[in-house]
């Protein structure tokens, strides 16, 4: 093999190496200061000077400037607690008990819809109604659905994300473990 | 075999200089993109978003969520975000150039109704030895470390009754710009 030939392997494995890591990491790889609860991924240390280049990079790469740290946290969720994807057609139970702060929303985000454009709905804390026990229970579905019932957006894969607002760093430990559990019913 | 290792060693030396340009750079370069697509509407200028103008700050935007903001540029002077602030949730932050959070506040924190925040530079700040953010004359100076950032103001409709009166409270902010810094007090 010639030296040219070499070379070009050289760049391309060593360019492309790089980009793939660096965008594995950014996904919330290991070390990269995300923090994965159930299916659900959060950096929680986001916009902070001193937090991980990674979690600045995972908010711009995806085109988004990053939540700030003293005041909201992010939970993001693309598969639900079986590492399945979530997919439109199906039904989804999202349960457990909230944390106690001033509001949340949950939203559920689609890429594919009929005109093509992204689509979204949503559910907050000023909606729901809690179990007698303080949980919470929220179907996600197309179809609506008795209790709390977020609709499902679009078609094709949904990203679930749950935007906590007023979540200062006091306490910040517990609102890590306390999302919703994401169960998968049916599908059509 | 001594030109294997050697190629191994290249080529793992380029992922590893790949991986920290794409961590380090790309939201150096992808959040001054965002700042100038803002500021092609006006340098020290508000603007409530667009969906369009939205796309240039989050991928997960809430529905009832209301965008604003300007990019700041005191320069040698100051420049005064004036905002009256609604009932309910309301946060502003301000993003460096390099994507991050240099400073947030939201409407518990603020407690009032109509909030000056004057934006300077750091030398401008006076010859404290913390440079924080302080009230001065019943506005709330920030001290800036960067020559721009990108102010944006939220607003949360609870109730969709809310909606206009949200909207014309985010419209009625104001960025303006002053060629001096916000005097000091006078010391007797």
């Amino acid at each position: 093999m010639n030296g040219l030939v070499k070379f070009i392997i050289f760049a391309i494995v060593g360019i492309s190496g790089g980009y793939v890591s660096a965008i594995y990491m950014a996904g919330g790889g290991p070390f990269s200061g995300a923090v994965r609860a159930g299916a659900w991924v959060v950096w929680p240390e986001s916009g902070a000077d001193s937090g991980s280049p990674y979690a600045r990079l995972h908010y711009i790469w995806q085109g988004q400037a990053p939540p700030s740290h003293f005041d909201r946290l992010d939970f993001e969720a693309q598969s639900d607690d079986a590492g399945r994807a979530i997919d439109a057609a199906c039904t989804y139970v999202l349960e457990g008990p909230m944390p106690k702060i001033r509001w949340w929303a949950l939203s559920a985000h689609a890429n594919g819809t009929e005109d093509g454009q992204a689509a979204v709905t949503e559910i907050s804390s000023h909606d729901v109604i809690y179990g007698h026990d303080g949980r919470l229970r929220i179907t996600l579905s197309a179809m609506a659905q008795p209790g709390n019932w977020l609709a499902m957006p679009g078609r094709g894969r949904i990203t679930l994300v749950l935007h906590l607002f007023t979540a200062g760093p006091m306490g910040r430990e517990r609102l890590l473990e306390a999302p919703l559990r994401i169960r998968r019913g049916m599908c059509s | 075999m001594k030109s294997r290792f050697f190629w191994f060693i290249a080529t793992a030396l380029l992922v590893i200089i790949t991986h920290i340009a794409i961590v380090l750079f790309a939201p150096r370069i992808k959040m001054p993109a965002r700042f100038a697509s803002l500021a092609a509407e006006g340098m020290n200028t508000y603007r409530v978003f667009t969906p369009k103008m939205l796309k240039n700050f989050t991928r997960w935007p809430l529905k009832h969520m209301l965008y604003g903001g300007c990019v700041v540029q005191p320069g040698a002077g100051r420049v005064e975000l004036r905002a009256p602030i609604p009932a309910g949730y309301w946060s502003v932050t301000a993003y460096s150039r390099a994507g991050n959070v240099v400073y947030t506040l939201n409407d518990r924190h603020a407690g009032v109704d109509q909030l000056t925040i004057v934006f300077q530079h750091m030398r401008d700040a006076g010859n404290g030895a913390i440079q924080a953010p302080r009230l001065r004359g019943g506005k709330l100076v920030v001290p800036l470390d960067d020559a721009q950032v990108l102010a944006v103001t939220q607003v949360y409709v609870d109730h969709p009754g809310a909606r206009r009166r949200k909207l014309e409270a985010l419209a009625a902010t104001t960025c303006t710009a002053y060629p001096d810094p916000l005097p000091e007090p006078a010391i007797n």
